[in-house]
């Protein structure tokens, strides 16, 4: 499934990245622990996550993630989001809390090894 | 769905709750780790998933007054868990499944988040 | 006794079947024998088993069809060949009442019961299993009243004084995170013990249990003081430093010093005051960088026109 189906499909916003949504999706991870995202998270998984503070866009790309959602409208910091644009990360942000988000991420079909 | 449900549902095991404590319904639930992001919710959720095994899970949980947390990825719970668990009267289950794929099957039966946070650090 | 009689039956209505059936329900299979019967009720000490046929529920074997194939003295057989065929069934939904009905005008010891959706066998209810159920639910109940009785209105009322407080104190060591929670947790208790309204207790909970996790995580220790007036709770909490620089700050949603492994706690999301600001009525924050912190935060505990 293509990022920009997603965004489509939950109305997601774009803060950063948004030349890079046509990425292929094959899984998904929600965790607030990067430590845990570190350890976890595989290839090409969309992150769901609270955590705003621009650390996160580095785990990102050491995991080679297909993008984050920040959930409940979490607004990135500005910084996170600059790097995010430089790191061609795509940034995304849901009104929806982490269960509803993943409840329905996996009702569409993503899985979540 | 009934919490015993919610084992079979998740492949769960039962590090505590009692017979009646498994009897009871729950309709919402909640997936975070971080503390903080549970207590500034304005609606208590039944159910908390988290990845974090440690005894702030359950102090928090008592402090918000919720009925029960699965505790995902496989992760080990110990005594003080358990202990905490048994005096707040709070169920506690591992599952290995992921906390997406728990939170996909939850919502899949109808679980629902409990009203969302008014969120504070919306500017 | 006449209320509590009342309150019995307004039980048994309330109760379903479900809420006090026995869900590990030992059951034999329709091909063993007599004999074999004999040694699971004695084992288990119960009365009767429901005999299945793999899955499905075939029939109910008890003590009676044992003592009447005994008294018969007839050679050992299959517990099919004695057992009550067809059983009586009962819905996992229904209403105690039903069951006590049915148990009164059928005079069967025991019931299965089922799912009714499914038709499967979920548990199996006997006379004793509702007295337990409902003596189980009086318990509650009566624990609740007690609570109510002990209000803490009563108490202050009962004390005779120009000025009445409740004061209780928690030391709060640092780095100690087994132990991190517990002031707050006690608390709660006692402040449910005293008849508080459960919306304040919950705020009180909220904001007490914040500010112990900041004393634990960012300090060396420090003590937590409630002062529990009529009116009103008022929550102390100190520490012995290195306080907080730019007090507005900290108070900014998001903003957060946490290093990684508190982080991986579960805690540094900078929501912690925010979170103490939101629930407390009053809140005065005093620090020193240095020596130190003083949280002061007053709730008020009376009907919602009382907090001006
Ligand atoms: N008692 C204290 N002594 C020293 N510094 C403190 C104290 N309480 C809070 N702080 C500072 O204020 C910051 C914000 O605190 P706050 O409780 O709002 O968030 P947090 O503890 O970082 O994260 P959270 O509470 O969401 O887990 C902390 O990161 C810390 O730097
Ligand atoms: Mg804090």
């Amino acid at each position: 499934m293509k990022l920009s189906e997603i965004v489509a499909a939950l109305d997601l916003e774009v803060r950063a990245g948004a030349d890079h949504l046509d990425r292929e999706v094959t899984g998904a991870y929600a965790s607030d622990l990067l430590s845990d995202v570190m350890g976890h998270a595989s290839e090409g998984a969309l992150w769901i996550t609270l955590q705003v503070h621009q650390n996160i866009v580095a785990v990102a790309v050491m995991k080679s993630l297909a993008g984050i959602v920040l959930v409940k409208n979490r607004e990135p910091d500005e910084a996170t989001m600059r790097k995010a644009e430089e790191e061609e990360i795509p940034l995304l942000i849901s009104s929806l809390g982490a269960f509803e988000l993943a409840g329905k991420l996996f009702g569409m079909g993503l899985s979540g090894s | 769905m009934k919490l015993k449900e919610v084992v079979e549902l998740l492949g769960a095991d039962l590090a505590f709750g009692t017979d009646s404590q498994l009897a009871e319904e729950v309709q919402t639930a909640a997936a975070s780790d971080l503390m903080s992001d549970i207590l500034a919710r304005v609606d208590v959720p039944e159910l908390l998933l988290t990845r974090l095994n440690n005894s702030q899970v359950m102090r928090t949980s008592a402090v918000f007054g919720i009925k029960a947390v699965v505790i995902v990825r496989g992760r080990a719970v110990d005594e003080k868990m358990i202990e905490i668990a048994q005096e707040e009267e709070i169920v506690l289950l591992t599952t290995p499944a992921s906390l997406f794929e728990s939170c996909g099957k939850l919502y899949a039966q109808g679980l629902r988040s409990a009203q969302p946070s008014t969120d504070s650090s919306r500017s | 006794m006449e209320p509590r009689y009342g309150k019995t039956q307004e039980l048994l209505y309330e109760l379903k079947i479900e809420q006090v059936m026995r869900t590990d329900v030992v059951t034999i299979a329709s091909d063993a024998t007599m004999s074999e019967l004999r040694e699971i009720l004695r084992e288990h000490s119960i009365s009767g088993v429901p005999v299945v046929d793999g899955d499905e529920l075939v029939g109910l074997a008890s003590i009676e069809d044992l003592i009447r194939w005994l008294s018969s003295r007839e050679p050992d057989c299959a517990v099919h060949e004695q057992m009550t065929r067809d059983p009586e069934c009962l819905h996992a939904d229904q209403p105690l009442v039903h069951a006590l009905r049915r148990f009164d005008e059928s005079g069967f010891g025991r019931f299965p019961i089922v799912e009714r959706a499914s038709g499967r066998m979920v548990g199996i209810l006997t006379k004793g299993g509702i007295i337990e159920g409902v003596l189980r639910k009086l318990e509650r109940e009566f624990k609740e009243e007690e609570i109510r009785a002990y209000r803490v209105s009563h108490i202050f009322e009962d004390l005779l004084a120009d000025y009445k407080e409740i004061y209780l104190t928690y030391n709060v060591p640092g780095k100690d995170f087994d132990r991190a929670g517990s002031a707050s947790t006690r608390m709660k208790r006692n402040l449910k013990r005293l008849g508080i309204r459960p919306d304040i207790i919950h705020r009180l909970a909220i904001a007490s249990y914040e500010a112990e996790m900041n004393v634990v995580i960012y300090t060396d220790g420090g003590t937590m003081e409630y002062r529990i007036s009529p009116h009103e709770v008022i929550l102390r909490v100190r520490d012995r430093g290195p306080g907080i620089s730019d007090v507005e700050e900290a108070l900014r949603p998001g903003w957060s010093t946490a290093e990684p492994w508190v982080r991986d706690l579960g805690f540094g999301a900078g929501m912690g005051l925010p979170n103490i600001k939101k629930c407390a009525d009053k809140l005065e924050i005093d620090s020193h960088p240095g020596r130190g912190t003083t949280l002061k935060m007053r709730i008020f505990t009376g009907e919602a026109d009382e907090a001006q």
